[in-house]
């Protein structure tokens, strides 16, 4: 899945572990950094003339609610698009926005912050706090009408113009409250005044602007990916049946080859985004992939929990064991099917290779072969492990590797 | 026990059981494979259709697609056994994904196979939930142990803290099962009887039916950490 596209996740307030309102918490998670740490920087801010009380409410306002999207795969995300499954747990945190209450004391809060802020760089006369807050209402207003998009068309107008007047109204205002300063100050503090105005005002349509711009790349990255599902589908699967066809009268190359396919669509529609290679689950399901493809024989793979794989380590040999019972069951056994079960559990790794084959007497194994003596049991006891091989003639053959490989 | 009895005697009186799948090539490929050993007496393709012809059909045992049009096979077993419970299903499925599979058996299947199982596999299964015992692939033995691993501290508690780990015996019959071990051969091994092995494993099937610990399994946790 190295080439699958990925969405950067946008800024989400998580529902749980926010203090207020998540803001803190959604930064961490996005910036990698501690919640500690973001808030503490929230604080500082806050205390250096307001601005982090200011930054905060912004943040508060233009991050929607809601915990990053997990990323699934392509079969699971189709699925839930189609009802063919009920949706998780998970979808329940589709983005929603905060309640009207919420955004209200959001606005109220960066209203005061505004003015603690303009205060303390400025410098007004006292006056001239309550002509701006007659502005940080209108402004509200009119924000308040940029976030939800269902309202009717006169409603807009109406807020708009509501908006729009109130904030010119505290403009004027504050201007008279200025009165005593020179004429042109007036008149560029008046221009000045009007601009800002204009920018609070148009505000909440660009940032809805630049949202429906991150709609647009989303979605057309949602379309790359179903180019990316064609190809790999003409890729694979309609390569797999064109050689089926030119097989049909082989029954054991047409198993093969559509439980390789179907191996790989699986991997590719249900499994997590994989994990690295050096971790023990790929590993093992590589080695029994591997061993399905040369011989033919399925393997049930069932790994519980993870763990690192390191090369030439005690997993890596547990690993490499494995893959030779797999390959000795697939090739002397005649089994239709092998179990390969592993557990990562307590710093422990263990690995059941089992098959219901013709099995064999261990007693009876020359010294000289190499097989099962050299390459499963002494690999593995060498990384100080154990592996034990039970076979009866007739009742197939369990292997069991057992080593150490830390926690994980 | 019900009227069905054991596995053994079920035979004197063959199972009826509705396919419940969208592709209509898996369905006919499983009434072939079905046919002689049970009675397949309804198809659905869809959920409401499933619930129709369910309710209508009364049989022993459905095989439930897991991924279905309509609200997938959970929604099924929902609108059933709200008025039918003792209807059994066996949930059938491609998808590998672990909250799906462990959606159905929280949803009230009573187990669960790949779509890859051999015909063989697939009746004994279905006799084995006709008489009421739970059957858990290695896979979905695979799941559940991943499920219920670590320790329970810190998880939601169902109440009663049993349910939220597995006995010792419990972790031994799902490893072998795990590895590949029929329930006979899980029962020669342990030096139990098939019986007892039953019964541990519907136990399990009850602790994953009603413990609130799979919600933050392991699998579920580490595919939020994008």
């Amino acid at each position: 899945m190295s080439d699958a596209i990925r969405i950067p996740p946008r800024l989400r307030r998580p529902r749980h572990g926010r203090v207020v309102a998540g803001v803190c918490a959604g930064l961490a998670g996005q910036l990698g950094v501690s919640v500690g740490a973001v808030r503490a920087t929230f604080v500082l801010l806050a205390l250096l003339g307001g601005l982090g009380v200011v930054l905060y409410a912004a943040l508060w306002i233009t991050t929607p609610v809601g915990e990053p999207d997990p990323a699934r795969p392509p079969g699971i995300e189709a699925a839930t698009r189609q009802g063919l499954r009920s949706a998780g747990p998970e979808s329940a945190s589709e983005p929603a926005r905060s309640t009207t209450p919420g955004l209200l004391v959001a606005l109220a809060v960066l209203g005061i912050g505004a003015m603690m802020l303009i205060d303390r760089v400025v410098s007004t006369p006292g006056g001239a706090v309550w002509p701006l807050a007659v502005v940080a209402v209108g402004a509200a207003v009119v924000w308040r009408q940029a976030e939800s998009r269902e309202l009717s068309q006169a409603a807009v107008v109406a807020r708009v113009v509501v908006g729009t007047c109130t904030v010119a109204l505290g403009l004027v205002l504050f201007l008279a409250g200025q009165g005593e300063l020179g004429v042109l100050v007036d008149a560029l503090v008046a221009v000045a005044v009007v601009l800002a105005g204009v920018a609070v005002v148009t505000g909440p349509w660009l940032l809805r602007l630049v949202r429906d711009l991150q709609a647009e790349r989303a979605e057309r990255v949602r379309s790359q990916a179903r180019a990316d599902i064609s190809a790999h589908l003409h890729d694979s699967v309609l390569q797999t049946l064109a050689v089926i066809q030119r097989q049909a009268d082989d029954p054991e190359t047409v198993a093969r080859l559509a439980r390789r396919q179907e191996r790989d669509l699986r991997r590719w529609l249900y499994d997590e985004p994989a994990s690295s290679d050096d971790r023990v689950r790929a590993a093992l399901e590589k080695a029994a992939a591997d061993v399905e493809d040369a011989f033919g024989t399925p393997v049930e793979v069932v790994v519980v929990a993870d763990a690192d794989l390191v090369a030439g380590g005690p997993a890596d040999a547990v690993v490499l064991a494995a893959r030779e019972a797999l390959t000795n069951a697939a090739k002397h056994s005649g089994a239709e099917r092998i179990d390969l079960f592993a557990e990562i559990d307590d710093g422990y790794l263990e690995v059941f290779v089992r098959d219901r084959g013709a099995g064999f007497d261990p007693s009876a194994v020359a010294e000289d072969r190499r097989g099962v003596r050299g390459s499963i049991v002494e690999r593995v006891q060498r990384h100080g492990g154990t592996a034990s091989v039970t076979s009866e003639p007739g009742s197939g053959t369990e292997v069991h590797l057992r080593a150490a490989v830390g926690r994980s | 026990m019900s009227d069905l009895g054991s596995p053994a005697t079920a035979s004197s009186r063959r199972t009826s059981v509705v396919v419940v799948d969208d592709h209509a090539v898996f369905r006919s490929g499983v009434r072939a494979e079905l046919a002689g050993a049970v009675d397949v007496v309804g198809e659905a393709a869809d959920v409401d259709e499933a619930v129709s012809v369910i309710t209508q059909r009364n049989p022993d045992v459905v095989l439930l697609d897991v991924h279905l049009p309509g609200g997938g096979g959970v929604e099924v077993l929902r609108q059933v056994h709200e008025h039918r419970p003792e209807i059994r299903f066996l949930a059938l499925s491609v998808s590998d994904a672990a909250d799906d599979v462990v959606g159905v058996i929280r949803g009230g299947a009573r187990g669960y196979v790949t779509k890859t199982v051999t015909g063989a596999e697939l009746v004994e299964a279905i006799t084995r939930v006709a008489a009421g015992d739970a059957v858990f692939s290695p896979r979905l033995a695979g799941f559940v142990l991943d499920a219920f691993a670590g320790q329970p501290q810190a998880m939601p508690t169902s109440g009663d803290p049993d349910l939220d780990r597995l006995s010792p015996r419990e972790r031994e019959v799902l490893r072998l099962i795990a590895r590949g071990y029929t329930y006979r051969e899980v029962a020669t091994e342990l030096v139990l009887s098939v019986k007892t092995i039953e019964t541990h494993v519907s136990s399990v099937l009850r602790k994953l039916q009603l413990s609130n610990r799979n919600e933050l399994t392991r699998w579920a946790a580490a595919r939020r950490l994008v």
